[in-house]
C-alpha cells in the first residue's frame, strides 16, 4: 500500500522536487518499479471517465436549470389570472361553509359519517366544517389488492415465483418497438448510409446491415455514429444476437449523449429480458437505472414492465 | 460561500481546488454568455449540425476541466479563448474521425490537448475501460472518482459514510485492485503492459 500511495503521489504531483528526483532515480534503476508506475499512468486514464461521465451528467443538469429557468419566466404573466381565479373559488368556499355551519343543527341527522365511533358516544357533536374522507374498504374478491398497492415494487429477485413461468422473451417482445431507437422516416438527421442501413433493418436484410455498420470500442461522439450504433443495435437484437446487442446499448449509453443514453438504457432492459433468466440481477439493476429517473422517456414503460413482471 | 468574482483566475482557481468549488467555476464556465454561441458558429460554419455543436461544447469543458486539473493550462490566453481552441480542436479530431476533410491540423492545437500517446490510450481504450468501470459496483465507482478528483481521505470518509480516513483508504486501495484485476484479464490491456514505451 505504500507503494501504492507513493507512484499516486509521483503522478498527482504532489512530491517535493527531492522526493520526486529520488524517486526518478529510483525508477531509472528499477524496471519492475516502471512497469508499476506506467500501470497507474493507465488506470488513471481509465478512471478519468469517472469524472468526465459525472461531469456530463452535471452538464445536462445545468442545460435543465437554464431551460426551466427560461420557460418560467415568460409564464408569470399567465400565473396572475391563475391566482385570482383561486382566490374567487377560495372566498365562494368560505360563504358556502359559513351558510352549512348556520344550518349545522338541521344537517346533522343526514349525516352520520361523522359520528366518531359507537363505543365512544357523545351527547352533541361538535358541528364539522369538513366532510370526512369516505373509508376505503377493499372489495370483498380482493382483500389484498389496496394493501399491495401501498407498498414499494420489490426488486426482481424477491419476487415470489408465481404458477406459471415468465415467458421473458415474449413479455420482451411486447415491449420492444423499433420506432423507438431509429429516426422516423422523414426526419432531417442522419446521412444516406444511416437511411440505407435504416431501410435494410425494415425489409428485414438484417445481415446487410451488420456487415455494414462496425461496432465502435471508440466513444461515440458524434450524433451520426450513435444513430448509426443505434441501428446496428437493433439489427443485433432482431438477429437474436441479443449479447452483441447489449454491448451495442451499453456503449451508447456510455455516450453521456441524450437522448441517445436514455433510449439505449430501454434498450439494454429489453435485451436482458431476452437473456433472462441467467441475467435476472442486470435486469433488475438496468430498470431500476430507468425508474430512478422520472423525467427519463421510458419511465412509463419501466413502470409497466416492472409491475408485469411482478404479477 | 458562493464565488461572486469570476475572473479567470477564480474559475482555474476553483477548479483546481476541487468539491463544490470546482462544479460552481465549471458551471459558471460552461453557463458563461456567448461562449456556446462562439463554438455553435465554428461547428456549424465547418460542416457540423446544432447537436455536433453541443457535443462539442461539452467535450470541450471535459477537456478543459481535465487540462486544469493535470496542469496544461498555463494562462497564456484568455479562458473563454482556451476553451474555444479546445472546442474547434476537438471538431477537427472528430471530422477527420468520420473521414471528412479539413485544411485545419489538430497539430495546431497541440498545446491544448494531451500528448498523442496517451490520446490513443484513452480513445482505443475507452470501451474496455468502461466494462471494468461497469462491473466494479457503483460504490467504488463514486469512491475512485472523488479519488481520482483529489479529494482528501477525510473528505471520502465524510461523503461516503466511512468510519475513518483510514477506512476510505483500505476501500479505495481495494477498490483499485479490482479495477486492476479487471484490467489484466483483458488480454488486450495485458498487451499494452507488455508493450509499454
Amino acid at each position: 500500500m505504500l507503494r501504492f500511495e507513493q507512484i499516486e503521489r509521483y503522478l498527482s504531483d504532489k512530491m517535493t522536487p527531492a522526493e520526486r528526483s529520488a524517486f526518478e532515480t529510483e525508477m531509472a534503476s528499477d524496471p519492475e518499479l516502471e512497469a508499476l508506475v506506467y500501470q497507474h499512468r493507465l488506470e488513471r486514464i481509465g478512471l478519468e471517465l469517472l469524472v468526465e461521465r459525472d461531469l456530463r451528467a452535471k452538464m445536462q443538469a445545468w442545460d435543465r436549470e437554464t431551460e426551466l429557468f427560461q420557460q418560467i419566466r415568460p409564464s408569470r404573466a399567465r400565473v396572475r389570472p391563475l391566482v385570482w381565479a383561486l382566490r374567487a373559488a377560495a372566498v365562494v368556499t368560505a360563504l358556502a361553509v359559513g351558510y352549512w355551519l348556520l344550518h349545522d343543527d338541521t344537517a346533522q341527522p343526514a349525516t352520520p359519517e361523522v359520528v366518531q365511533t359507537p363505543s365512544k358516544p357523545k351527547a352533541k357533536t361538535a358541528p364539522t366544517w369538513r366532510k370526512p374522507a369516505p373509508q376505503r374498504t377493499p372489495p370483498a374478491d380482493s382483500p389484498a389488492n389496496i394493501a399491495q398497492e401501498a407498498l414499494p415494487p420489490a426488486p426482481i429477485e424477491e419476487m415470489a415465483p408465481a404458477g406459471t413461468p415468465i415467458d421473458y422473451a415474449a413479455v420482451a417482445d411486447d415491449f420492444f418497438r423499433e420506432s423507438d431507437f431509429v429516426l422516423p422516416q422523414g426526419s432531417k438527421g442522419g446521412s444516406i448510409a444511416y437511411w440505407e442501413a435504416l431501410k435494410n433493418l425494415q425489409e428485414g436484410r438484417l445481415k446487410e446491415v451488420t456487415d455494414a455498420i462496425k461496432p465502435e470500442r471508440a466513444p461515440l461522439a458524434s450524433s451520426e455514429t450513435l444513430l448509426q450504433q443505434e441501428l446496428l443495435a437493433v439489427a443485433y437484437y432482431k438477429s437474436q444476437r441479443y449479447a452483441d446487442a447489449e454491448m451495442a446499448f451499453r456503449h451508447i449509453a456510455a455516450s453521456g449523449k441524450q437522448p441517445y443514453v436514455q433510449r439505449a438504457e430501454w434498450g439494454v432492459v429489453l435485451t436482458l429480458l431476452k437473456q433472462m433468466p441467467q441475467r435476472l440481477a442486470a435486469l433488475d439493476s438496468a430498470l431500476d437505472v430507468i425508474l430512478r429517473q422520472p423525467e427519463h422517456l421510458f419511465h412509463e414503460k419501466a413502470q409497466q414492465l416492472r409491475q408485469r413482471l411482478q404479477r | 460561500m458562493a464565488n461572486t468574482d469570476w475572473s479567470d483566475e477564480a474559475i482555474v482557481s476553483g477548479i483546481r481546488r476541487g468539491g463544490a468549488a470546482r462544479e460552481d467555476a465549471l458551471k459558471r464556465l460552461y453557463l458563461m454568455p456567448g461562449l456556446r454561441e462562439t463554438v455553435a458558429r465554428h461547428v456549424l460554419s465547418n460542416g457540423g449540425t446544432p447537436q455536433d455543436a453541443q457535443d462539442m461544447y461539452q467535450e470541450a469543458l471535459i477537456l478543459l476541466d481535465r487540462n486544469i486539473r493535470e496542469g496544461r493550462y498555463e494562462a497564456r490566453s484568455a479562458l473563454s479563448t482556451y476553451f474555444v481552441a479546445i472546442a474547434k480542436w476537438r471538431w477537427v479530431t472528430v471530422r477527420r474521425q468520420q473521414g471528412r476533410y479539413t485544411d485545419i491540423s489538430p497539430s495546431q492545437y497541440d498545446r491544448e490537448v494531451d500528448s498523442p500517446e496517451v490520446e490513443t490510450i484513452r480513445t482505443e481504450y475507452r470501451g474496455l475501460f468502461q466494462e471494468a468501470l461497469a462491473q466494479i459496483g457503483e460504490r467504488c465507482r463514486e469512491l475512485l472518482r472523488l479519488y481520482q478528483l483529489d479529494y482528501s481521505m477525510e473528505e471520502i470518509a465524510n461523503t461516503m459514510g466511512y468510519n475513518s480516513a483510514d477506512v476510505a483508504k483500505k476501500e479505495a486501495y481495494r477498490c483499485r485492485q479490482r479495477f486492476r484485476e479487471l484490467l489484466q484479464n483483458n488480454p488486450h490491456f495485458a498487451a499494452l503492459l507488455e508493450n509499454r514505451p
